[in-house]
Parts: structure tokens; C-alpha cells; sequence
């Protein structure tokens, strides 16, 4: 077993709501592009809500890394180098590629929720080739983003983080599932988009699947280390995490419909949080 | 700095002291601080070439793992968003 000689970095609740939120947000825009390349025109307005959630969740996201610094105002040494003050970006560090993808997505989905908000009229170049270009583009960095963040953990030497590599793989796959389940209960709250509801149930049920396999995995991949993890100060947040997968799975698998879909979504949504609080929190006590 | 800890790790191997060994000049590429030692590094509490192990390792295979959940989910997506029609059990809501 690798030994471990370092302090905790002392990653609390401004990382956990920051991996939450950028989960959510990458995940929202994949599923709004897909809702627009493959949808009809009854899936329009789920999609131009996806958009419209991803930006501000988005936003939320490098203030919260900000404030997560002992010195704040030392943010822009993330992108800028002080010395030479060209662009400071490390490919072998997921802590500067995150912050540049950070930056670059943050540009697409902030022309995707003026797009979304505003007429197409205004924004004519979004439609046709260029905008469906664009929105795959988008994506690809939103995807990334959301699951850089477990990549960040299992390359950092925090035991149970660097006694993995699965982390990545398993927020993804939570933040697509957060996604879904936050636009089925947008696509609820309208009242009008019963279909489009299904299909993001259907999506959500597949996230679900490869969230728990990716949990056998994770446990798989730490042996012993793992044990930490179930002690009992945290086995009500693993309840939480169980509860936001199984159910969902089971009750996705039966129906899509009203309150069942309802209730599958908040488990989703709190089971996500749950498992991003009890990741970084247990590895540091 | 080199020479100094080199002069001193010869002036103790000279004195009997066979452990001895200097640490920290190529180890996991240079630890950019040197550490003259007279026993193995564990009795240091300090990681050796078995047990320690650098974390960058998982850089790879986590990035490997979170394509291929991706590639899964994106596949997992458009199977789901195909549209049913009237035959699916959902669509006629």
C-alpha cells in the first residue's frame, strides 16, 4: 500500500459545490445540444432551458475556486504567469488545464444562454452549421469539466484520492445524471414537455447504470484504502448516494411519469451532492 | 550544495557508516532538497522505492476513464433521445 506524507490540502465545501455545479453545468450543455441535434421541435424549450441553467451554474464556479484560496486575489496566477505575464498553462497538471477549460467553456455557454434567452433573430449565426459546430465544441469542454474534477482529486496526495484513477470516470457519469435529473423536474415544472421529461428520464437511467458500476469500480481500485470510507460518521451520506442511485434506477426503469419521476430526481440531485461531500470529506479526517 | 553533501556522506561512510546515503537528489525526479541520511529512508518515516508511489500516475488513466464514461454516456444519451413516437410507452403523455 503507497504511503502518504502529506498534509490535506483542505478541500472543503466551496471544492464540493464547485464540482457539483461544474458537473451539473457540462452536463446540461451536452444534453441541451443533444436535445437540439437530435430533438423535434417539442424538445426546444427543454433545450433552451438546459443552456439557460448551464451558464449561471457555470458562473458560480470561479468564485468559488476564488474564495477557496488562502489569497484570492491571487487567482489570475492560475491563467497568467507573474514574471513573464504570458499564459501560465501546464498540460500534466489538471489543475491548470481545469482552470483554462473553466475559461473556455464559460465563453460557450455564456453565447449559449444569451442565445437561449434571447430571439434567434439576434443571434443568426448561432443557427445552421456554425451554431450545431459550435454546440459540440461546447460540449466537448462542459464534458470535460465535469469530469477533470475527479481527475484533479486522484492526481493530488491525498490518500484514497491518489489510490484511484476512477474518480473521473464516476463524477461524470454523476454529473450527466444531476443534469438530467435537474431538467426533468425544469421540464415538469412547465408542465408542457411530457416527452421530452421521458427521454431525459431514459438518459438518466443509462447515467444512473454507469454511476454504479463506476462506484463497484472506484471501491474496486482502492482494496483495502476503501474501508476508511464506510465508517459509520459516514455511512448516512452513503446512504444518500445508494438512495440517489438505486432508487432512480428502479423507479426510471418503471415509469416516467409524475410524482415517480419527481422523486427520482431529487434522490439524483442529493445523492450527487452526497457523493461529492463524502469523497472529499472522508479522505481528509 | 551537491559537493558539500557528497564530501559529508563520504566523511561518514569513512567513519563506519554504511546506511548512509543521500536522498532526495533522484528521487521521483529530483526532490529540489536534499536530505543526507545514515539509515534506510523508511526509518525517516520517508518513502522508499517499493512503497512510494507519485500521484501524477493516475493522470493518464483518469483522463482514459473519463473518456470512455463519456463516450458511454454520450451513447446512453442518444439511444434515449431517439425519438419513440407513438410506440413508446412514455410518449404518450
Amino acid at each position: 500500500m503507497p504511503q502518504h506524507f502529506v498534509a490535506p490540502p483542505q478541500w472543503e465545501w466551496y471544492i464540493v459545490w464547485y464540482f457539483y455545479l461544474g458537473g451539473l453545468a457540462g452536463g446540461a450543455y451536452l444534453l441541451g445540444t443533444l436535445l437540439r441535434l437530435m430533438g423535434d421541435r417539442h424538445d426546444s424549450t427543454i433545450a433552451r432551458v438546459a443552456f439557460i441553467i448551464a451558464f449561471p451554474a457555470l458562473a458560480i464556479c470561479p468564485l468559488l475556486l476564488t474564495l477557496d484560496l488562502g489569497r484570492p486575489l491571487r487567482f489570475w496566477h492560475m491563467i497568467i504567469n507573474s514574471r513573464t505575464f504570458e499564459p501560465n498553462f501546464k498540460y500534466w497538471s489538471p489543475m491548470s488545464v481545469g482552470v483554462w477549460v473553466l475559461l473556455i467553456f464559460s465563453a460557450f455557454a455564456l453565447v449559449s444562454f444569451l442565445e437561449a434567452l434571447l430571439s434567434p433573430q439576434r443571434m443568426r449565426f448561432m443557427s445552421g452549421g456554425f451554431g450545431r459546430v459550435f454546440m459540440i465544441v461546447g460540449s466537448f469542454f462542459g464534458v470535460f469539466l465535469a469530469g477533470y474534477t475527479g481527475v484533479l482529486l486522484s492526481v493530488s496526495n491525498q490518500p484514497i484520492w491518489s489510490d484511484t484513477w476512477a474518480l473521473g470516470g464516476l463524477f461524470l457519469a454523476s454529473g450527466l445524471s444531476v443534469a438530467a435529473a435537474a431538467l426533468v423536474l425544469l421540464a415538469r415544472l412547465s408542465g408542457s414537455e411530457a416527452r421530452t421529461a421521458a427521454k431525459l428520464s431514459r438518459a438518466d437511467r443509462f447515467f444512473v447504470l454507469l454511476e454504479l458500476v463506476l462506484l463497484v469500480v472506484f471501491f474496486f481500485s482502492l482494496g483495502a484504502v476503501g474501508a476508511r470510507f464506510l465508517e459509520p460518521r459516514w455511512l448516512a451520506l452513503w446512504v444518500l448516494v445508494l438512495l440517489g442511485t438505486l432508487v432512480p434506477l428502479v423507479l426510471r426503469s418503471s415509469s416516467h411519469r409524475g410524482g415517480a419521476a419527481v422523486l427520482a430526481s431529487w434522490l439524483v440531485l442529493i445523492g450527487g451532492l452526497a457523493l461529492r461531500i463524502v469523497v472529499i470529506f472522508s479522505a481528509q479526517m | 550544495m551537491r559537493e558539500v553533501a557528497g564530501a559529508r556522506l563520504n566523511q561518514l561512510r569513512g567513519q563506519g557508516m554504511s546506511e548512509a546515503r543521500l536522498y532526495g537528489e533522484k528521487e521521483y525526479g529530483g526532490l529540489h532538497a536534499l536530505f543526507l541520511l545514515t539509515d534506510k529512508p523508511e526509518a525517516y518515516g520517508l518513502p522508499n522505492a517499493e512503497n512510494a508511489v507519485l500521484p501524477s500516475r493516475n493522470n493518464v488513466r483518469g483522463y482514459l476513464g473519463s473518456l470512455a464514461t463519456a463516450v458511454l454516456g454520450l451513447v446512453g444519451a442518444v439511444i434515449a433521445f431517439r425519438d419513440r413516437g407513438d410506440r413508446g410507452r412514455d410518449g404518450k403523455e
